[in-house]
């Protein structure tokens, strides 16, 4: 995924992705699990997507999605603060005001469609830098749901165990990692071998 | 450097020189195959890794999603066995993904372990009515039935076994009948039908999938396939059973250690194994006017010493980004500009319903159940524990469903929406993991030029060299006629299972299924290796991963064609260049799980 600092220079972001602080990332991060998965907290309210269930935030998702990009590809600027970056500077070509509100992150300033339109603006690129940008935007959701529906926000990995029971755990109804289950039904027409050959 | 006696080379130091018979690079699918087929009959195999050895799997491996499976620190990734060092990188200059475990097993470390025959009409020799179906300029160069003898002794090996049901197989096969399809009861594919997997999972025994009581589930108590769910993170089930019993046969647990032990089971020569070792150059020899293979410089992944090994043969099995790549590293020949072009992918995509009834989805193997239309592709079905799940509903080409497309030309094909859920929306669809029905739609898909694994320009070379770029241009009109005809098949079974909601997502590219970039074919100027998978333009090497596969199968998943083709290749390299006789024909197989072989592997750790 290279490509993104030259990506980040041709559009003139490199050097507000140099200069992002942990708090826009963060708050940036937060903005995006939001729009994922929603939940009670402030950003979920602020994009206008409350929901009955805590969701991808109160999971523990957004140090999760900060880790996995910027060890995913170590770069100068980190791979979040790119991301956090070309998330805000499309955030503002989608409603210029978007800068000013609660949040210092454009993107987390955005009603749910409008985070909607960032990400269909960025799927559309065309032009050199555009290979990169899908590959990032084309994967960031699914990353965050992952993370959201993971263990990732509860995992003590000193000690190799689940300090409390996983948020999207309880949002799917999951009984939990096993060895095993009392799961077995039988085989098909009680056939327990195949013809070796036709 | 460590040697301890089950042969195992523990770190990378400095060798002595030597000349080894065979050197494998690559323990995933296909290299173990080889080697362990080649230790067998006595030789001197040298098998490097370049991931970890897992040699304390079943305290390294967890069932928990992010753990093992996140792509940048995960235990099961492209990437070395150190988690505090990044993944080894790719240029991906699209939208796609990438699942891949560098380490002993490879990628059956994480696979669903199904194991398909490939569709005859994929070869030289097929002269049925629908062979206009498929892609006949990109066929084996030899004829299914020659084949055959090479599949029955791989699924007597792993062994390959017909797939129990759970409850998410019970209503997908139910569905598959409801549609009209017949049930295929033979190994080999004839005819649009459904069926259990053939997989190379063991059958529940004893207590195994009649409990979840932890303390039920030790081995011998439970043998077999206990219905865990966890089968990607790394199958170390039933508790406490020796490696070559656990119920996935990932190579890990199944070829490895009897090629690690081939003394001891067989009057064979046991394997040197180093792991954390990257091929990084192979290194060759003119002979008269032939390019000839001596032997492979690799690197220390935690060490960062390179040591150089020469053998009379060397097989390349890094899987279908890494071979080519170390082929166009090691600056060999390619004078039809073939290496790393035509990769197939089968063109995934996923589809899902939400039933009013159980299917207890995130329960069981990951796949055991199959529908298969010769000429198209197949179908099979999938469960996911959450993170997992959830990540299989928010990647797609096709957009946010109900706010953009992308300007996706596909149908709805009878679905409810396309594109990702995102939002609300996910949620509600997720709130019920039990009550969803998945499939996979596995493509069989055209072998095209553009469609390639090259060396990237645009990204710096890691410590290994050059890294792969993959580009993956518009497909085919008859790929694309054959997605859409099996998304079509797919919505219909799952309405028919009872689903209210279809959901299908458009699927990216998912690289799972990777073939054919250094493929076999009928000719010089149309593949890379010729008809016993030596390559044509250096002598003495040989491949033996997914590259080698001439197509993308008609659909069927790759593992189970690319071990039997590795067994034959095994047989090519021992009578060409050691004089032996091919054994496939008038031997009979050990089986992984033999009394003997676990008697064998009893020593090492696992």
């Amino acid at each position: 995924m290279v490509g993104l600092p030259d990506a980040l220079r041709i559009r003139g972001w490199l050097e507000d992705a140099l200069a992002a602080g942990p708090s826009v990332v963060e708050e940036t991060v937060n903005g995006l699990v939001a729009f994922v998965v929603p939940g009670r907290d402030r950003y979920s309210i602020a994009q206008g997507t409350r929901s009955a269930k805590a969701g991808g935030i109160e999971a523990g998702a957004t140090s999760a999605v900060i880790e996995t990009l910027d060890r995913f590809l170590p770069s100068d600027p980190p791979l979040s603060a790119t991301t956090a970056t070309i998330l805000n500077e499309f955030a503002r070509h989608v409603r210029v005001t978007a800068g000013r509100g609660e949040f210092r992150s454009a993107f987390a300033n955005l009603s749910f469609a409008e985070k909607a339109k960032v990400f269909q603006t960025v799927e559309g690129l065309s032009g050199a830098e555009a290979g990169s940008f899908r590959f990032l935007f084309g994967n960031l959701p699914d990353l965050v749901a992952f993370l959201a529906y993971s263990e990732a926000g509860v995992f003590d990995r000193r000690r190799g165990r689940l300090r409390r029971r996983p948020l999207g755990w309880s949002l799917t109804g999951y009984g939990g990692t096993a060895d095993g289950h009392a799961e077995f039904r039988g085989y098909l027409d009680g056939r327990r071998a195949a013809e070796p050959n036709a | 450097m460590a040697m301890p006696s089950s042969g195992v080379i523990w770190t990378v130091g400095a060798p002595p020189s030597r000349m080894r018979d065979v050197i494998v690079v690559g323990a995933g699918g296909g290299g173990a195959v080889v080697a362990k087929e080649l230790a067998e009959r006595g030789l001197d195999v040298l098998v490097l890794e370049a991931g970890p050895r897992f040699a304390r799997s079943e305290r390294e491996w967890r069932h928990f999603e992010n753990e093992v499976n996140n792509p940048a620190t995960g235990i099961l990734r492209f990437g070395p066995g150190d988690r505090s060092r990044p993944p080894w990188a790719r240029d991906l200059p699209q939208n796609c993904y990438v699942w891949q475990t560098a380490g002993v097993g490879g990628s059956t470390v994480h696979y669903f372990a199904n194991s398909p025959r490939a569709m005859p009409g994929v070869f030289a020799d097929y002269a049925g009515d629908d062979a206009g179906l498929y892609d006949r300029d990109h066929v084996f160069p030899f004829g299914y039935a020659e084949l055959v003898p090479y599949y029955e002794w791989v699924e007597h090996t792993l062994p390959v076994q017909t797939a129990a049901m759970g409850r998410k197989e019970e209503v997908f096969l139910h569905a598959a009948g409801k549609l009209g399809l017949p049930v295929q009861t033979s190994k080999d594919v004839t005819r649009a039908a459904y069926r259990p997997q053939e997989n190379a999972i063991l059958q529940p025994r004893g207590s195994a999938g009649r409990t979840g009581d932890r303390r039920r589930l030790v081995y011998p108590r439970a043998q077999g396939c206990t219905f865990c769910g966890h089968c990607i993170q790394g199958c170390v089930e039933p508790i406490r059973s020796p490696v070559n019993l656990r119920a996935k046969r990932s190579t890990h647990a199944s070829y490895v250690p009897m090629a690690l032990t081939a003394d001891r089971w067989a009057r064979g020569k046991a394997v040197t194994l180093v792991a954390d070792a990257f091929a990084v150059r192979i290194e060759t020899a003119r002979e008269g006017s032939t390019t000839v293979a001596t032997g492979v410089t690799w690197r220390g992944v935690a060490s960062g010493e390179t040591a150089t090994e020469q053998s009379k043969v060397v097989v390349l099995a890094a899987g279908a980004v890494e071979t080519p790549r170390l082929w166009l590293n090691s600056g060999l020949p390619n004078p039809n500009d073939q290496v790393g072009r035509g990769l197939t992918n089968h063109y995934y995509d996923y589809l899902i319903g939400r039933l009013p009834l159980r299917t207890n989805s995130s329960k069981g193997p990951a796949s055991a159940a199959r529908a298969d239309f010769p000429g198209y592709g197949g179908l099979e079905n999938i469960g996911l524990p959450p993170a997992l799940q959830a990540q299989s509903l928010t990647a797609s080409d096709a957009g946010i469903a109900g706010l953009y497309n992308n300007g996706f030309q596909g149908g709805t094909q009878g679905a409810d929406a396309v594109g990702r859920l995102v939002g609300n929306r996910l949620k509600r669809f997720l709130a019920d993991i039990d009550h969803l029905l998945a499939a996979f739609v596995i493509t069989d898909d055209d072998v095209q030029a553009a469609s390639r694994v090259t060396l990237s320009t645009t990204m710096k070379p890691d410590e290994h060299g050059p890294i792969a770029r993959i580009e993956l241009p518009k497909r085919s009109a008859r790929t694309t006629r054959n997605r859409e005809f099996l998304v079509r098949r797919t919505v219909e079974l799952l309405r028919a299972a009872g689903a209210r909601e279809v959901v299908r997502l458009n699927w990216p590219p998912l690289l799972v299924h990777m073939h054919s970039t250094m493929r076999m074919g009928m000719s010089d100027g149309d593949s890379v290796l010729d008809e016993s998978a030596e390559a044509r333009w250096v002598k003495r090497l040989f491949v033996a991963d997914n590259s080698t596969l001439a197509n993308a199968l008609g659909g069927p998943n790759p593992t189970l064609t690319t071990q039997a083709l590795a067994t034959r290749t095994a047989e090519k390299i021992f009578e060409r260049y050691f004089g032996g006789e091919p054994w496939v024909a008038h031997d009979t197989p050990v089986a992984s799980i033999d009394p003997a072989v676990t008697q064998a592997v009893a020593g090492l750790p696992h």
